[in-house]
């Protein structure tokens, strides 16, 4: 495993740390992310596992993160990267890994980052008729949407 | 004379039917006792019937939508009456067989009519696959069927039970017939190797899928007379018909018997599987059955 | 033969009614996995006459097992009304009663009987396999009493229903 290490390492402007074996952490800036996912292609990580988004509210960013997995080296690689929470606009890893065509549609839906050059990325997924904010943000309360439109049962006191 | 003639057209499709109906509550207690449980009460199939006769509403898409399950029992009605049932011959003349196989067909024809009108695609998939099913075993079937006339020198099916009298029945003389025979009597049925026409988890019962209510219960009270025709054809071209009602009910029980055995182990075949299968080992072993009786 | 009066007529059909009864699970949720072990050998269903059928058009009752999302709802009510009359729809799990573990989500619907009539609830998380045999035994006797009206009221209430449909799907 250490001579993937050593080759990511030759790529520049990365930072790279090996949490425990199998699991290397890969650090990049927005601009240079979709060709470190090229060289890693290039390298034999021929899969994208998963790919979403961690909302870090006090530091006033999103942080996107690719998972990679080479079934050759047995190897895990998490690509990271932080994009500005008030305007989050990011090119698509779409014609690199196919797959993430849709991890991006999901994305898109539940935290409001956009993604250029994937054309589906707009469209409603999986709530339909949303007028809200974004729900997975965690500036969204969902007890107190639930409580404007659900109704709950009425149960006697020392039931709850 | 007149009283015989009115007793026989009336009373021979209600026996049938309680042939028919017999054969499904048996299938009904044995297959749950091979997996190791009880099963519904006996007389299961009549509650399930005549629930679905008294639904209180009826969807229908329009009239040739209605008049495919009635089409598919008269159908079967019809072929009843060219069958001999245990002595009594009621339409059966010469060319019976000839005849037979073409008007046992009516009833799959009428249920593509209706199913063709029911606005949803798995009820045209499940017909499409009911007929390419019934292309796949005609081969077999028209050929064992052609060898046994040819042995007996006849096709009219009296004849046939009268010459196969005092214990020389065909399964005797013909062997491969009769296997081949039982074999294709699974693809007319329906029944499980070749499940292919209702499957519940592939097409949602394929023409079925949109009736409910009293046009299920007429679908059901036709596949009673089905099971009934096809027994009754295989029983009295290979094991004698019968010369008076109890031999006949008795061999066909024992027939039906074995068939349930092998029912409930098999999984099912994809559809070009079972063509591919019919068209292989039954219509090679029924084309040496037919060049041994044009030798001998 | 004696002309039959309405009310014999009904017990017959009630008598006919209980003793097989068509499923159709809708398995929406987790639920549905207290379902195999009912169905299969050790706690025989097809006992009483049931057993599962897969198209609306043919059954009797829907099973609502588990969580329901809006967008399910959807989908659900449009079976529901596909259904022959008479028909009635057993919840599972208490996340039909009430909102069971999502109650506070954004998506999941949270009492089922504002949007279509339900007959039986079964508590649980999830119910075990004698507990729904249990329900089945007391939708059996609702119906041998004349009780299990669910598909008249849909039919009478209807403009209720369907405001309330209205409301949460948008």
């Amino acid at each position: 495993m250490m001579d993937i290490v050593n080759q990511i390492k030759e790529l520049d402007n990365v930072k790279v740390t090996v949490q425990r074996e199998n699991r290397i952490f890969v650090d990049v800036d927005k601009d240079r992310v979709i060709g470190t996912l090229y060289s890693l292609k290039l390298m034999g990580f021929h899969q994208l596992s998963v790919q979403n988004a961690v909302d870090w509210i006090k530091e006033g960013e999103f942080e996107v993160f690719y998972v990679l997995y080479s079934h050759q080296y047995k190897v895990n690689v998490i690509v990271r990267t932080r994009v500005d929470r008030d305007n989050p606009i990011m090119e698509t890893a779409e014609k690199i890994y196919p797959s993430a065509h849709t991890w991006e549609r999901e994305i898109t839906e539940m935290f409001g980052i956009k993604f250029k050059g994937n054309d589906e990325s707009g469209k409603p997924f999986i709530l339909e008729n949303w007028k809200e904010i974004p729900p997975l943000r965690k500036d969204f309360d969902s007890v107190k949407y639930c409580n404007e439109h659900f109704v709950f049962r009425h149960s006697e006191e020392g039931n709850e | 004379m007149v009283i015989e003639k009115v007793l026989m057209a009336v009373g021979a499709p209600l026996i049938a039917f309680a042939i028919g109906l017999s054969f499904i509550m048996l299938k009904r207690k044995v297959v749950p006792r091979i997996q190791r449980r009880y099963g519904p009460p006996v007389i299961q199939p009549i509650y399930d019937v005549l629930k679905l006769l008294l639904k209180e509403e009826n969807i229908s898409h329009g009239i040739i939508f209605s008049l495919g399950p009635i089409i598919a029992v008269a159908g079967s009605i019809l072929a009843v009456f060219f069958i001999p049932m245990g002595g009594w011959n009621m339409l059966s003349g010469s060319a019976d067989l000839i005849a037979l196989l073409y008007i046992m067909a009516i009833g799959s024809l009428g249920m593509a009519l209706g199913a063709g009108d029911s606005a949803n695609p798995n009820a045209s998939i499940g017909i499409s696959r009911a007929l390419t099913l019934m292309f796949g075993y005609d081969l077999p079937l028209v050929i064992i069927v052609i060898s046994v006339a040819l042995y007996y020198n006849t096709t009219s099916l009296p004849d046939i039970i009268a010459a196969q009298a005092h214990g020389n029945w065909t399964a005797w003389a013909l062997p491969l017939a009769a296997i081949v025979g039982f074999i294709v009597v699974y693809g007319a049925l329906g029944e499980h190797p070749f499940d292919i026409i209702t499957a519940p988890h592939e097409v949602a019962t394929g023409p079925m899928v949109e009736y409910g209510g009293k046009h299920l219960g007429l679908l059901m009270i036709n596949h009673a007379f089905h099971i009934y025709l096809e027994i009754a054809l295989f029983v009295d071209l290979f094991l004698g018909g019968g010369s008076n009602l109890l031999e006949f009910y008795v061999k066909m029980f024992v027939v039906f018997f074995i068939m349930i055995f092998f029912d409930s182990v098999f999984p099912r075949f994809r559809i070009d599987d079972a063509v591919r299968f019919y068209w292989k080992w039954p219509a090679i072993i029924a084309l040496v059955n037919l060049v041994i009786v044009l030798v001998r | 033969m004696e002309k039959m009066t309405e009310e014999q007529v009904r017990t017959i059909a009630n008598m006919l009614r209980k003793r097989s009864l068509w499923m159709i699970h809708y398995c929406t949720g987790c639920g549905a996995m207290e379902l195999p072990p009912t169905m299969t050998s050790r706690y025989d269903m097809e006992r009483f006459g049931m057993s599962p059928y897969v198209t609306p058009r043919q059954c009797d009752i829907l099973l609502v097992t588990g969580y329901l999302n809006v967008k399910t709802l959807r989908r659900l009510i449009t079976v529901y009304e596909q259904m022959l009359d008479p028909k009635y729809v057993i919840g599972f799990g208490s996340c039909t009663l009430n909102g069971g573990v999502y109650w506070d989500s954004y998506a999941v619907i949270k009492r089922l009987d504002r949007y279509i009539p339900v007959d039986v609830y079964i508590a649980g998380c999830m119910p075990r396999p004698e507990a729904v045999m249990s329900a089945f035994k007391h939708l059996m006797e609702l119906i041998d009493s004349g009780k299990a009206n669910g598909y008249k009221l849909y039919k009478k209430n209807l403009a209720y229903y369907k405001e309330n449909q209205r409301k949460v799907l948008g």
